[in-house]
């Protein structure tokens, strides 16, 4: 139940205002710290939310009372702002990209409950940013509506019974994004679900993405363009985009393909390509023969790509680092790099390693008697918005003295020798004289391959110490836990158009019935 | 103002004498061979290895190894450790040195440089740059000396009132010219079996001042192989002790090194009480082996061809 009235009040205490105040600034804060974490490489990261999400939640519930609000209310818009990162790649394609991108950074759903609603606190900001809004909306949308105007025949782009046809027209389109990013909404629910499962059983593992490469790499596609806001039934239909690919290792197989609903393009203008090194694309895509209605127009790049993970781990005698321990001495003392984390190829898919490796488990003690060796945990997960179809293959490489004997029980498949590896870039890269490589059996490829989407899988190795003598030194040896994913993945681009039926069309048919 | 002139006369006439006294009192100055807690130190030559390099390059690595302590070493162990799976080795990866320790005639030490070469792997594929460490460790057997002026007084009852000393702890800073020093002895006067006779007793106070660590100097080689060496080697120095030239019986003589480690050392046979109290130099001997380490990053560029 709400405290203050929401009405202004010029006798309001000062303290009252000074708090409302620091609310406003609290949720600006975090509402800045989400757009510089989820938002920083411009597609939604959804591993950092947590931290400021519960500290604004519980700060928020706390205080509930005291800035006058309900619970209900504080719990919905925290959840809104939460969840509206699945809801914008969604909507974001229906909207010009300056309007997108002003819409994320200024109009989070909280900023503008608590400026409307308790506009007592701060009735200048409260009047400024209403003003600042329709302004901007005003603005942004003239240009839009003037096209609209011109496609649909009117010869007086600014008039008023066009600009709300334009809105009326754009609040159906709206309103069917919605749906579908509803639809989106429900299915991040379950993806998020499923990894916040797997992390608090511990079955998953994180790594820090390699930033020497300093530029994303993989396929993107630009948002789903066409000519015409709007489609004639007797004319060609043609939705375009332009494709961006950019890999560092081995070439990049691209097959596109486009679809009205589940109706195939007539006509691609290119179908599948090669991406060897770094290339932009413009892709047309054309149906001729729709009939009239509203369709989805699907423009979907599906590619062959490769990631690579490493894990620098530090390998010591298990009764020396007891002893070191014993003595309050850190083994790791001259080393810079105390903790590494994996390292991952940049790319649409994140390894992560941990178990009895990695990140909090340094230096791992080796023992001089016991054979059985550190278990090694992988996790492979989709970061982008499309989905990693199929797992081709998995490849892991340990320093010799390693063994990996078994992947979740199932003997692991050993290669004997590097020139059997399967591409030349590792093959080039590998030495028989410091390397073991492993294949992930197929049989527990083919147990991940048979989720629609795959999302978060993790599986562990079990090891065997078969050369002590190369694992310890007279300091922490550094060693390399190297594993490769090839894989298929699918990334696609959506826009609603609908088409028309034409005037045109039907003219000729008449006069030949007469 | 005659007196002002008279004290300006004065004060001249003292500067000058001082000023001469100073030229009169200069001395050649003898280098403090016995004191800090250096032993050996390692150090990488600069750009050797570059802190940046190109995949698939030969490269060298130069260590200068220095006995900035006052022990001759025969025989000292120098290893490199690189991530074999980045970097390989063209030469071996271990090298024996001598080195003889400070002393008057050479107070800096004796100094050596090791080189060795080794070449960069190829970087995995879509990875631009990997960082990986380079460690130089050295083992080697040492051994630290100390001398203490310590007042032995056979008035145990306090009897005598004017003595030469009083028997109190003496403190020991700086080090003696090795990673392990004498921190304090304290000397306590003990009865003996015999009235005619007090045993002296002395509490040693030793302490690991350097980087690395300590291991029975029959272990000090095994060290260097990074195998296990167990529990009663680590961190364990073997202690002797003298009091004019009089063996001392030490307990325990494998010492284990801790924050507080405390040997006692005490003269069995006794002195007889008819000495009086007088000053005597106690010398304290401790063997061991020592490790020590340093580790440069070094940066691997992928070379691009694309």
């Amino acid at each position: 139940m709400a405290i203050y009235p929401h009405t202004y009040r010029t006798g309001m205490p000062l303290m009252e205002k000074a708090g409302g105040m620091t609310w406003l600034l609290l949720v600006f804060l975090i509402h800045l710290l989400d757009l510089f974490i989820r938002y920083r490489t411009g597609a939604v990261n959804f591993f950092t939310w947590t931290l400021f999400f519960v500290i604004y939640s519980i700060i928020a519930l706390k205080f509930y009372r005291k800035w006058g609000d309900q619970k209900i209310i504080m719990i919905c818009y925290v959840l809104t702002a939460f969840f509206i990162p699945f809801l914008y790649p969604r909507v974001m394609p229906y909207l010009d990209g300056g309007i997108a991108a002003m819409v994320l950074a200024f109009a989070p759903v909280w900023v503008i409950y608590l400026l409307l609603a308790h506009s007592e606190y701060y009735p200048k900001l409260s009047f400024a940013y209403m003003v600042f809004w329709i302004a901007f909306l005003a603005f942004s949308f003239m240009p839009q509506v003037q096209l609209y105007a011109q496609e649909q025949g009117y010869s007086a782009t600014y008039s008023p019974s066009v600009t709300i046809q334009y809105a009326l027209s754009g609040g159906m389109k709206a309103a069917q994004a919605g749906k579908e990013a509803i639809t989106g909404v429900l299915g991040a629910i379950a993806k998020e679900k499923e990894r916040t499962y797997k992390t608090i059983t511990g079955d998953y593992y994180t790594g820090q993405v390699d930033e020497s490469a300093q530029r994303p790499l993989g396929v993107f596609l630009e948002p789903l363009k066409s000519a015409q806001q709007t489609f004639a039934e007797d004319k060609p239909a043609r939705i375009y985009s332009e494709l961006k690919a950019e890999t560092l290792a081995e070439p990049i197989k691209i097959k596109i393909s486009c679809f009205a609903d589940k109706i195939p393009a007539d006509d691609i203008s290119k179908q599948e390509l090669i991406v060897e090194e770094k290339e932009k694309k413009a892709i047309d895509c054309t149906f001729y023969n729709l009939q009239a209605k509203n369709y989805n127009f699907i423009m979907n790049a599906d590619f062959t790509f490769t990631t690579r993970a490493y894990q620098l781990i530090y390998t010591m005698d298990e009764e020396k680092l007891r002893e070191t321990r014993r003595a309050n001495k850190d083994p790791l003392a001259d080393y810079q790099d105390k903790n590494p984390a994996t390292k991952y190829s940049s790319g649409p898919v994140m390894m992560g390693m941990g178990g009895d490796i990695g990140q909090g488990k340094q230096p791992l003690g080796i023992s001089a008697t016991e054979k059985q060796g550190p278990t090694i945990g992988i996790t492979i997960d989709n970061l982008w918005t499309g989905r990693l179809k199929k797992i081709e293959y998995i490849l892991l490489i340990t320093p010799k003295g390693i063994k990996i004997t078994d992947i979740n029980g199932i003997p692991a498949v050993h290669v004997p020798e590097c020139a059997l590896l399967p591409i030349e870039t590792d093959r080039e890269r590998c030495d028989d004289a410091v390397d073991n490589m492993y294949y992930v059996p197929q049989k527990e490829i083919d147990w991940a391959n048979q989720e629609k989407e795959i999302i978060a899988y993790t599986f562990r190795a079990g090891t065997e110490i078969t050369d002590y003598s190369r694992l310890v030194g007279p300091d922490p040896l550094p060693k390399n836990i190297k594993a490769t994913v090839s894989y298929e993945y699918g990334y696609s681009k959506q826009k609603s158009i609908t088409v028309e039926k034409s005037k045109t069309s039907t003219q000729p048919a008449e006069t030949a019935s007469t | 103002m005659k007196k002002i002139i008279i004290l300006c006369i004065i004060a001249l006439f003292l500067t000058s004498c001082q000023y001469s006294g100073i030229l009169k009192k200069e001395q050649i100055k003898i280098p403090a061979v016995h004191e800090g807690t250096q032993g050996v130190t390692l150090e990488f030559l600069q750009n050797a290895p570059p802190p940046e390099i190109y995949e698939d390059r030969l490269f060298q690595i130069m260590i200068q190894v220095r006995n900035a302590g006052a022990t001759d070493i025969r025989g000292g162990m120098l290893v490199l450790s690189v991530a074999e799976q980045q970097i390989s080795m063209e030469t071996g990866k271990d090298q024996r040195y001598d080195l003889e320790g400070k002393s008057v005639y050479n107070p800096e030490g004796s100094r050596e440089i090791k080189e060795y070469l080794a070449k960069t792997r190829l970087i995995m594929p879509s990875i631009k740059s990997q960082t990986t460490p380079i460690t130089a460790s050295t083992c080697y057997p040492y051994q630290t000396k100390a001398t203490a002026l310590a007042c032995i007084d056979t008035d145990l009852a306090g009897i005598v009132k004017t003595k030469p000393c009083r028997t109190s702890k003496i403190t020991l800073s700086g080090g003696q010219g090795a990673p392990i020093a004498v921190t304090s002895v304290e000397p306590k006067m003990t009865p003996h079996q015999d009235p005619e006779k007090i045993i002296p007793e002395f509490h040693i106070k030793i302490r690991n001042l350097g980087k690395g660590q300590a291991m029975t100097k029959d272990k000090v080689y095994q060290a260097c192989t990074g195998t296990a060496l167990g529990q009663e080697s680590w961190d364990r120095v073997e202690i002797s002790a003298t009091l004019s030239d009089k063996k001392l019986n030490c307990k325990p003589e494998k010492a284990r090194l801790t924050e507080d480690t405390a040997i006692i050392c005490t003269l069995e046979e006794g002195i007889d009480k008819t000495k009086g109290t007088y000053i005597s130099p106690l010398s304290i001997e401790t063997d061991y082996g020592y490790i020590t380490s340093i580790v440069k990053n070094i940066e691997i560029k992928k070379l691009m061809t694309k």
